[in-house]
């Protein structure tokens, strides 16, 4: 499991309300992940840019993490993007955001028998069939040669 | 001939010096599964060299809580990304598009998204009809003999009758369900009296061959945790066991081995994990290491006798490099449509815009398809945005508006050749074994970006007429689709191609070349159908020759 620092951690809290601010009808961060089960479920993730991660952390501390991100979306806009994905990301995987937004999640759902056909109901294809063929064939002098 | 058969790590590789296959192929994905199930099938021995590995369905996210946040790291696109131990690094800071490829057992095919449409006619005859580029040595109908059994063998679904296409075989599976946005799509499309069709895609409706029926999670380009869509490790490769192949995985190929004055090529010297040097020896070799990697391995295996490159004697290797620029509008809808569910594949498409009309300003054209928007962290990015990146409810209010109410239109456009476009070997760029890496140079002509505006503005009436509420509209983006093709082009004459309409190189007779290389243009279409088509008409013509050699 990857884990942060506590200082890491400590600026991590603080960016997570800075993407995500308590909202009306939204849960803040720390209500929909109360654990950090998520933040390292997608930091596992986000393994590969880690190291990149980590860093834009460590250059957080000690500094108002306000003024320390806009500052960093104008002059490292890279590394900022990958905190916002991390923050972004964790907040938008937590379930009971999921149910706030409607959102199922990716469920197995086997194709019905009809339902293709039901989806093209009602002559959907007709007009199209009836126009008929658009391609442009191969020119004749190639299909001769043959 | 005692190289053991079956698959195994490099690491393990105990082959003898004077031990030589019958066909060596340099990589696993479409292209080298297709020519190794076909050649297996008719006794040869094919030895193929994987640089990747084996991944199962276990491992890919796509049913899991983090797939979305997955598309960003472990499975992001882009390899100088992901860095996996078998990316290598491709210096891109000249290309506008950066190259989309996967090294593993299945290679592109597990990151694909499984549209499975053909080229058209007018592809293959490009200069013919419009002037421009080049026409391919073969035809359409040359071809169709093979797409129809690569349908098969991908388990295609599919409806016959497509107007923007011959008549021809059915495909095994019917066409996968529209699903309610594909549905909203098609009737703003039919307002307007434009063409459209059910769209094919290499997903299976059915138990078959190691595949089983698709259950939609829609996401299929980072591979499909259900084993539904036909990536070729599932679809090919344990055929090819079964018949004798032997798979390496785990093996970096850094040169191409040639004798007789460089008349042919010997086999091929491969790194394993560990660093160490292997070589496999080969009466012939097949390249399948897609539109950069094969230019890479032939610019890498210059010698005395091929100075310029392996087979280059026409300069064109690694030139002409077409990627497919690819742009998006996005439609917002008032109603649910539950528009995160898959496949991704490809609902339904149109070739309404494909063909050349002049008096639109450009020539060619390009393909649309409609596409599931995903999840909330993808819908979270379509919106555009001036300045500051929206956070907070602003975000979360966008989300809430696009997240199963929206649908993908994607534009996916026929790029020309130009031979600044290319793969050469960087300066000083080199992959973990100090073997130089690619250098790409890609850049978009006037025709192309002239074209993806006029797209975009026709697709934005039609996203208004299918009752869209709000249009996004997305120009050509840097990771999509990344298609790798034309860096070895194909053609009758050795002067300006590289292989010939079958594959073999022109300097090089036992030297094959199966992936994306050898288009002569790109179309504008998906091309894994073709270039699997390509590769199974390639083996197909080295079978025969190879028995009627051992005939006299």
């Amino acid at each position: 499991m990857i884990s942060l620092t506590e200082s890491q951690l400590q600026t991590a809290r603080a960016a997570a309300e800075w993407f995500i601010p308590s909202a009306k009808g939204f849960p803040a961060t720390a209500e929909a992940d109360p654990d950090e089960r998520v933040l390292h479920l997608v930091l596992a993730q986000l393994e590969p840019v880690l190291p990149d991660i980590t860093a834009a952390l460590d250059a957080a501390s000690g500094q108002d993490i306000t003024a320390y991100l806009n500052r960093l979306e104008q002059e490292q806009p890279e590394a900022f993007e990958l905190l916002r994905v991390l923050f972004v990301g964790r907040y938008l995987t937590c379930r009971p955001v999921w149910e706030l937004l409607g959102y199922t999640g990716r469920r197995p759902t086997p194709v019905r028998e009809g339902e293709a056909e039901k989806d093209l109901a009602g002559g959907l294809l007709d007009p199209v069939i009836a126009r008929g063929k658009i391609y442009r064939p191969t020119p004749a002098a190639f299909t001769e040669e043959r | 001939m005692t190289i053991r058969r079956g698959t195994y790590s490099a690491t393990t590789f105990d082959g003898a010096d004077n031990d030589i296959a019958d066909v060596l192929i340099v990589g696993a994905g479409p292209s080298g599964a297709v020519y190794a199930k076909y050649l297996c099938s008719r006794g040869f021995h094919v030895v193929c060299l994987e640089q990747g590995q084996w991944v199962g369905t276990a491992e890919y996210t796509g049913n899991r809580d983090e797939y979305e946040v997955s598309m960003y790291g472990l499975w992001h696109k882009n390899g100088n990304v992901r860095k996996l131990p078998s990316d290598y690094p491709c210096e891109t800071s000249g290309a506008e598009v950066f190259p989309v490829m996967f090294n593993a057992v299945g290679g592109g095919s597990i990151h694909y998204g499984a549209h499975w449409p053909r080229h058209l006619p007018s592809d293959f005859k490009v200069r013919t009809l419009d002037g421009a580029a080049d026409d391919w040595p073969i035809t359409y109908e040359d071809l169709v003999p093979y797409y129809e059994l690569n349908d098969i063998d991908f388990a295609v679904s599919g409806m016959p009758g497509d107007p923007a296409y011959p008549d021809g075989a059915a495909p095994p599976n019917p066409a996968l369900p529209i699903n309610n946005y594909g549905r909203k799509l098609a009737e703003g499309m039919n307002k307007l009296g434009y063409s459209w069709w059910p769209a094919p895609n290499a997903i299976t409706q059915q138990n078959f061959r190691g595949l089983v029926p698709c259950v939609r999670y829609g996401t299929c380009e980072a591979g499909c945790p259900n084993g539904s869509k036909a990536s070729v490790d599932i679809t090919h490769w344990p055929a090819a066991l079964r018949d004798g192949a032997t798979l390496i995985t785990g093996a970096r190929v850094s040169r191409i081995g040639t004798a007789d004055d460089g008349r042919l090529v010997t086999g091929a010297d491969f790194l394993d994990s560990n660093g160490t040097s292997h070589h496999v020896r080969a009466r012939t070799v097949v390249l399948a290491a897609n539109g950069i990697g094969t230019p890479r391995l032939l610019l890498n295996s210059a010698s005395r006798d091929h100075p310029n490159g392996l087979a280059n004697s026409s300069g064109l290797v690694g030139r002409n490099l077409m990627m497919h620029p690819t742009a998006m509008a996005v439609g917002v809808y008032d109603e649910d449509m539950e528009s995160w569910r898959g496949p991704a594949g490809q609902n339904i498409h149109s070739y309404e815009f494909y063909e050349t009309d002049r008096s639109r300003g450009f020539i060619r054209g390009a393909k649309w398809l409609s596409m599931p928007t995903g999840g909330p962290l993808a819908c979270a990015e379509y919106i555009p945005h001036d300045g500051a990146a929206k956070r907070g409810k602003e975000l979360l209010s966008d989300v809430r508006r696009l997240l199963g109410r929206s649908l993908l239109l994607v534009i996916l456009s026929e790029d020309l050749p130009n031979p600044d476009n290319r793969v050469e070997l960087d300066p000083v760029l080199t992959d973990n074994f100090g073997i130089p890496a690619p250098r790409i140079t890609y850049r978009r002509d006037q025709n192309n970006v002239d074209m993806i505006r006029w797209h975009l503005n026709k697709a934005k009436e039609v996203l208004i007429a299918s009752g869209a509420t709000e249009v996004y509209l997305h120009d050509a983006m840097p990771d999509q689709p990344g298609h790798l093709l034309g860096t070895a082009r194909m053609g009758s004459d050795p002067a300006n191609s590289v292989v010939d309409s079958h594959g073999r190189c022109h300097d090089v007779p036992n030297l094959w070349i199966a992936d994306g290389s050898v288009f002569v243009t790109s179309g504008g279409v998906n091309p894994t159908n073709t270039i699997a088509a390509l590769a199974l008409r390639g083996a197909t013509e080295l079978a025969r020759l190879a028995i009627e050699e051992f005939a006299q």
